[in-house]
């Protein structure tokens, strides 16, 4: 009897065992995925500082061979994308696919960061992310040469970047998911896909730096570049699980948050005979120097410009030092009015530097003498110059502009002053 | 028959003239417009677009045209968009 007892006992407390040892095997696995998610979540914080290199999911290195023969999913998995796995046309073997597929996310700010998340979220196996603020290109151009992820998602914010990654998709034989984000205005295409086009087959010429509007300066709102940003995520994926779309019509996809219809989508044509990368005859066979090629740097700031002598510019705390001794003149701030009202100094009359031609007799009027003289400051001393260099044409007299602008003057003069 | 065709502007398009879209008449002299007219005529009505309509993508009815091909033309009733590329993000 007592035997029997013991035997009871001991069958029971191997079956408790063997629950526990699952149960803590469970927690093991669970605290290692959300450890991952953490060191994703920290390093998506800190993109302005160093180049960050995130991978979630997986680790690189030691789970690679893993990652290429993964044809199972474990328990948690199943649950976790239960309602994926559901759908028709994605299914088991679409999340199968993702989970053995890496993409790369080449810029993590409004369109990448939205992305990585709804790509993390979706089970893809491996997730790199590129941000680069102020690092040289040709470090990046390295990176993604060697990269080994099969899709590569564009969510930079500057058009050398962009040819860059054009190139190397094609050079490569990778698909680029495309997104773009200004003011209210989004693009989405996928190049270099399926026999269709790549960047350079549409936009051939890079626009004329000065032509070009970036976020900093032209001003973008975040739900724009989240609704792309997501686009992009799902283009990927669908790239990744070989989701059968239309793969016979290419387009780009435009959204105009201002507009009606709020999408529009245009039809694409194959890649073009002659593109000079992409057709069977290129002339482009390696990566270039694309900073030359655009001539702006693969940045979403505008460089500070030198463009007036020391004698033709007055710095913020010498003017300022004038202001206090009422010495008659005239402020011209020549920002856009949406910019004007949202601070400007007292006494300051608004021209946009494109009005300043036809505008000139308003500063005339508003001048306290013939000899008065004429400042000017912007946001950041760059339209101010060329805006000294305009006046100076059809204007005697003293004309100088603020250095560095309003935002010099927030750090030299006035701490209080909204910076921008 | 009218003899209109509309425009759409987006992006740095749109926002350096202000205009969306609008409806412009092929000159009573032709019937259809090629797509160096169309660069001129846009260019005639709106300097600020001058730039940016060399770097801007064209479609017609919603599809790519290849601003080189001298056969397309823009004909009554079409809609032509002017698409500049967006690079910011």
């Amino acid at each position: 009897m007592a035997s029997q007892t013991d035997k009871n006992d001991y069958d029971t407390l191997l079956e408790l065992y063997s629950k526990l040892k699952d149960e803590n095997e469970q927690l093991k696995n669970r605290v290692k995925e959300l450890e991952n998610q953490l060191i994703c979540s920290q390093s998506l914080t800190n993109v302005n500082s160093k180049p960050i290199h995130v991978h979630s999911n997986l680790d690189v290195k030691s789970e690679t061979t893993k990652l290429r023969n993964n044809n199972t999913l474990s328990l948690e998995e199943y649950l976790r994308y239960g309602r994926q796995l559901i759908l028709p046309g994605f299914g088991i073997s679409g999340q199968l696919k993702l989970k053995n597929k890496s993409i790369l996310i080449v810029g993590a700010g409004g369109l990448g960061a939205p992305a990585a998340i709804y790509l993390a979220a979706a089970g893809v196996g491996k997730l790199g992310i590129i941000d680069y603020d102020s690092v040289e290109s040709s470090n990046l151009q390295r990176q993604i040469i060697h990269n080994e992820s099969r899709t590569v998602i564009d969510a930079t914010d500057n058009v050398a970047t962009r040819y860059l990654l054009n190139d190397a998709c094609v050079l490569t034989g990778k698909p680029l998911v495309s997104g773009s984000a200004l003011r209210m205005d989004g693009q989405l295409t996928v190049y270099n896909y399926r026999g269709g086009p790549c960047y350079r087959c549409l936009f051939p010429k890079p626009p004329p730096p000065e032509s070009i509007l970036n976020c900093d300066d032209g001003g973008v709102l975040g739900v724009v570049t989240g609704v792309i940003g997501c686009l992009q995520a799902l283009q990927a994926i669908k790239i990744a699980a070989d989701m059968n779309d239309d793969g016979t019509s290419h387009s780009l996809l435009i959204f105009s948050a201002n507009s009606n219809p709020l999408f529009r989508s245009i039809k694409l044509r194959s890649k073009k005979p002659d593109c000079v990368i992409c057709s069977d005859h290129p002339t482009i066979t390696t990566l270039q120097d694309y900073v030359q090629f655009c001539g702006s740097g693969a940045l979403d700031k505008s460089p500070s410009v030198k463009l007036l002598g020391d004698d033709e510019r007055i710095d913020p705390k010498s003017y300022y030092a004038l202001r206090t001794k009422c010495i008659p003149h005239v402020l011209v701030d020549v920002r856009e009015p949406v910019q004007f009202d949202i601070c400007n100094l007292p006494g300051s009359l608004n021209i946009p530097l494109n009005e300043l031609p036809r505008k000139v007799d308003l500063i005339q009027q508003s001048l306290p003498s013939t000899a008065a003289p004429v400042y000017i400051i912007c946001r950041r001393g760059n339209d101010s110059q060329l805006a000294v260099q305009t006046l100076k044409k059809v204007l005697q007299g003293e004309i100088k502009d603020v250095v560095g602008g309003l935002y010099r003057w927030a750090k030299d003069v006035d701490r209080e002053f909204p910076i921008y | 028959m009218s003899k209109e065709f509309t425009i759409l502007y987006f992006a740095s398009a749109r926002d350096a003239i202000n205009i969306s879209s609008e409806i412009i008449s092929i000159p009573a002299t032709s019937s259809s417009l090629s797509l160096q007219d169309l660069t001129n005529l846009l260019n005639n009505r709106h300097e600020n677009l001058v730039k940016i309509l060399e770097n801007s993508m064209f479609a017609i009815n919603m599809q790519y045209v290849d601003k080189d091909d001298e056969s397309i033309m823009v004909k009554p009733g079409d809609e032509v968009a002017i698409i500049p590329p967006v690079s910011g993000g």
